[in-house]
């Protein structure tokens, strides 16, 4: 089930004025996506959204046996938003709800890859939660290898 | 003690039950002497050769796939395969290609690129602006082609950029039939086969049946051979 398009999530959040970005997964990506989701990341590079200091990006990862499409927008290292765009799943769908992804709001990610605030779980979308609450860990994560690599760039 | 006649009929029975099964016998006791000496013999190292596998194991059933420079792409339980290689999920293969170097798959309209190497680079679908029910992939003078419901649109695999183009005479995939022999790597150990050889599995359900047919009547001629020797003539 669709919830919202990625292009309606994009023009919500970052306008027209959006650029299409690439990141080429390094070595340390792939560890941070195997501590957090405890597996690696499928695939080599991923595209991202910018729009002056805010990215968007759009990840799946698989809550039961399905994955689930999520839009985090990440301005100045933390959530702006998150929503869910498509829930394929036949149980678990409450993590659309804004009384949930609303929790995600503000929160950053700790050196330790957790988040900086506790999410409340849902009865009976327990792997949702947890799906939902790693992606937003590897976005935050990815946001935040944006400006190492920056910084590692303009290092003489 | 039997009759003259019930004597003469267990020993026609018994002969005839005895030579029609021998074959079989000589089948299963080779194969169980082999299995009996696997590690002897290493037969859980070395593998059977695919095209006597192909032979042995063909279920029937047709796969169908794409053909692209001597490889074969298809489908089988929501995985992209590149002849024996699983490649990734994928539901329904709709195209294969290569081009800037790589390949890229269709998968329910989102695309798949992977390097040579067949490595998955990335999923591309409607969210990063590529056109809504893909249906063909294509290529044309080393670019990549898309077909969908708005015509045939050219694309740029870094940029993600998309130009329209006049409807070329591209190089479109088309559907053949995957040859067993293609989807069958060398794992097939010679211990399984002799395995299947022996309970009758590379028939199937049938082969099965047969070889539990062949188990009851051994014990026919076992039970009539005992009676025999119990009445002699």
């Amino acid at each position: 089930m669709v919830y919202l398009t990625a292009s309606d999530f994009l023009q919500q959040n970052l306008g027209e004025q959006r650029q299409l970005k690439t990141l080429w997964l390094k070595d340390y990506h792939q560890q941070a996506a195997q501590q957090i989701f405890g597996h690696r990341y499928r695939g080599l590079r991923i595209r991202y959204w910018q729009q002056a200091g805010t990215t968007a990006w759009i990840l799946d990862e698989i809550g039961k046996d399905l994955p689930i499409t999520i839009g985090i927008v990440i301005d100045d290292d933390k959530i702006r938003r998150l929503s869910i765009l498509e829930f394929r799943e036949s149980r678990g769908g409450e993590v659309r709800h804004p009384f949930f992804t609303r929790q995600f709001d503000d929160l950053w990610l700790k050196p330790d890859y957790r988040l900086s605030g506790s999410i409340d779980g849902i009865s009976g979308a327990t792997l949702s939660v947890r799906a939902v609450s790693k992606v937003s860990r590897f976005a935050l994560f990815l946001q935040h290898s944006l400006k190492r690599d920056l910084v590692k760039a303009s290092v003489p | 003690m039997l009759k003259e006649s019930s004597q003469k009929l267990l020993r026609k029975i018994h002969k005839k039950i005895g030579v029609f099964f021998s074959l079989f016998l000589i089948l299963l006791a080779v194969t169980g002497i082999l299995l009996n000496h696997t590690e002897t013999l290493q037969l859980n190292k070395h593998t059977v050769p695919a095209a006597v596998a192909a032979r042995y194991y063909d279920s029937g059933e047709a796969v169908f796939g794409y053909q692209l420079l001597g490889q074969y792409y298809y489908t089988l339980s929501g995985f992209l395969y590149q002849d024996q290689l699983t490649l990734g999920p994928c539901e329904q293969l709709q195209g294969v290609a290569s081009s800037a170097g790589g390949l890229q798959a269709l998968c329910a309209g989102e695309l798949l690129i992977f390097t040579d190497q067949q490595q998955l680079v990335e999923r591309l679908g409607s969210v990063h602006g590529l056109p809504a029910n893909i249906s063909r992939l294509g290529v044309y003078n080393g670019g990549l082609l898309l077909e969908s419901n708005l015509g045939v649109v050219g694309l740029n695999l870094e940029s993600l950029e998309i130009a329209s183009v006049d409807l070329p005479e591209a190089n479109w995939p088309v559907l053949v039939k995957v040859p067993t022999v293609a989807m069958l790597d060398n794992s097939i150990q010679w211990q399984q086969f002799i395995l299947d050889l022996h309970s009758g599995a590379y028939l199937g359900e049938m082969g099965k049946l047969l070889v539990d047919i062949v188990g009851v009547f051994v014990i026919g001629i076992i039970i009539s051979g005992l009676v025999m020797w119990r009445n002699p003539r």
